[in-house]
């Protein structure tokens, strides 16, 4: 994928080395360590052709505004490890997308959200390839605030499975989980979303939704939410459901000359556009309504 | 000319038969006013034309100029020329209205219509129909009133251009002004290539877009067709005379009552 043109910073990260950068401001580059230190925007495309394990740490100095935009385009069985800390008053939006060519490939995504600082994460899992991806999520100051939204789409026999948490680890911190999925022709969808306060953690939130809808017959789809809380001031909520599109909604998209697939791909479109809430940057607003169009089949 | 041509006609649900031998020809150019007590099977001949896969039809033929309509999908109905403007129209969260909108006008086009030309012609008929703008960038009728859901059944009728609109109680949760609207806009589509069946049961309604058939459905046949003046005996005397005539009126639904067992669980009564 080329560099958006919006986007000031743009590197490409192949087999875990940094290969191309056009670094315009802002940014310090220390071996695979990428330094932000004051408000601005980064690209990130992830490409590999070996099968290891490959590291990468982004530090996001305090009091800045940072639009992340990483894109993974990995062949053979690729594993990155990624170490993302936030500082004081810092808000990050991040937008995670997965264009990886064939194979199976796995993240591990760690995020430490310091004193007051937000993030809002997005990822985006619409291809055609099998993974098994961790995504923690470390709220470990006050005022600390996660809020991410997962929009996953399992086709052709693919297997993907995802665990994402929420750990609290100070009082005052707040984490919200959107996991959105579809699964389709005998593919496999797994999604576990944990929500952790630790005891004397109060006044912490700690909600996730997970949905599934499964397409066809001879698929595999679990939505587990998980929550452990050890402490009695906090507000908590969960909820999880897997089944097929509402029959009297398809219904009532077919009276009106839709055959059922498009319906069923005009109700799957609708159910991952809330994505674009995570978008700040037009350009990318539009590829992803794009992609989003062309992976529905719409 | 084209002609929807129903023949003895039984249709069922859950092993309970409805529709008891219907017998209905409606040719373009036509307006056929559909009336009778609740319960009677009116909602279930209209959702039965369009499909709808809770009813099975037990016996008896449908056809659009020809063309075994039974044998068709509900999407193929659609695009066959069968609308049916609902009585309950169903909120779908996700689906963006105009995205819907445009989605049903081109599966009705071998080409798909361009932004531009789409865009004038929803404003148009949004203006028309006085709905709110915003409507089309919500959730398909989420939140939307009972009357902005109606209005937005006869502006997919306007777009779509169906050769037979079927509109079920599509007066329902109408003020007058919005009533005279939507009365408006069905005028507006009459012509030798469109036909319409209506469901109502208020007089207004036919008084400003006037039938030029009436039917009397009554525990699942219908029981007297005529004109105009069918209307006019039905509002001043309702349907109590059908009986003389030696009609049975279903009253409604036969429910069971519901009473607590164990626990507070619903069992239903022997």
């Amino acid at each position: 994928m080329e560099k958006l043109k919006e986007v000031r910073n743009y590197l490409v990260i192949h087999n875990g080395n940094i290969q191309t950068q056009q670094i315009q401001d802002h940014i310090e580059i220390n071996e695979n360590n990428i330094i932000i230190y004051d408000s601005t925007q980064l690209q990130i495309i992830y490409t590999s052709n070996e099968c290891q394990l490959f590291n990468v740490f982004i530090d996001i100095k305090k009091n800045i505004n940072v639009d992340l935009i990483e894109i993974y385009q990995l062949q053979n069985q690729s594993q990155y490890q990624k170490e993302i800390n936030i500082e004081q008053n810092s808000h990050v939006t991040r937008y995670v997308e997965n264009d990886c060519l064939d194979g199976q490939y796995i993240l591990h995504d760690h995020v430490q959200v310091g004193q007051d600082a937000s993030i809002d994460c997005a990822y985006v899992e619409l291809s055609n390839y099998s993974t098994k991806s961790k995504m923690k999520y470390d709220l470990n100051k006050p005022g600390a605030r996660a809020l991410v939204r997962l929009a996953s789409l399992a086709s052709n026999e693919k297997k993907k499975e995802y665990q994402i948490s929420l750990c609290h680890h100070a009082p005052n911190t707040y984490g919200d989980m959107d996991n959105y999925g579809v699964v389709k022709s005998h593919s496999s969808l797994i999604i576990d979303g944990i929500g952790k306060i630790e005891k004397g953690n109060y006044q912490s939130d700690t909600h996730q939704t997970n949905k599934i809808i499964v397409f066809d017959d001879g698929c595999i789809a679990e939505a587990n939410p998980y929550l452990y809380i050890d402490e009695y001031d906090v507000k908590a909520s969960h909820g999880a459901s897997v089944g097929k599109i509402d029959e009297d909604h398809l219904y009532y998209l077919q009276s009106r000359g839709l055959t059922k697939q498009d319906a069923m791909h005009l109700v799957t479109y609708g159910y991952f556009l809330p994505v674009l809430n995570f978008i700040h940057v037009d350009s990318l607003k539009d590829r992803f309504n794009e992609v989003l169009k062309e992976k529905v089949g719409l | 000319m084209s002609t929807l041509k129903i023949e003895n006609l039984h249709v069922s649900i859950e092993d309970r038969e409805i529709v008891k031998g219907i017998d209905l020809e409606i040719n373009t150019g036509e307006i056929h006013a559909l009336m009778g007590p609740n319960g009677n099977g009116k909602s279930t001949l209209l959702s039965t034309i369009m499909g709808h896969p809770k009813y099975k039809v037990t016996q008896g033929k449908m056809t659009l100029d020809g063309q075994d309509v039974l044998s068709m999908s509900v999407d193929e109905r659609s695009r066959a020329g069968i609308f049916l403007g609902m009585q309950y129209p169903q909120e779908i969260p996700g689906v963006i209205t105009s995205d819907f909108l445009r989605a049903a006008m081109n599966a009705h086009q071998e080409k798909p219509v361009s932004l531009f030309k789409f865009i004038k012609e929803l404003d148009k008929n949004i203006e028309d129909l006085k709905m709110n703008e915003n409507l089309a960038h919500r959730y398909l009728n989420e939140g939307f009133s009972g009357g902005e859901k109606k209005r937005n059944e006869i502006l997919q009728m306007k777009l779509l251009q169906p050769k037979f609109a079927l509109l079920d109680e599509i007066d329902s949760g109408l003020d007058v002004d919005a009533l005279k609207i939507v009365a408006k806009a069905i005028n507006d589509m009459k012509s030798d290539t469109f036909g319409c069946v209506m469901v109502s049961h208020y007089e207004r309604l036919f008084e400003l877009v006037p039938p030029t058939h009436v039917h009397v459905l009554v525990d699942g046949k219908i029981v007297l067709s005529g004109g105009r003046e069918l209307i006019d005996k039905i509002d001043q005397e309702g349907y109590e005379w059908v009986k003389e005539l030696g009609y049975e009126i279903n009253e409604g639904e036969n429910k069971q009552p519901i009473v607590l067992g164990s626990c507070g669980h619903k069992v239903k009564a022997e």
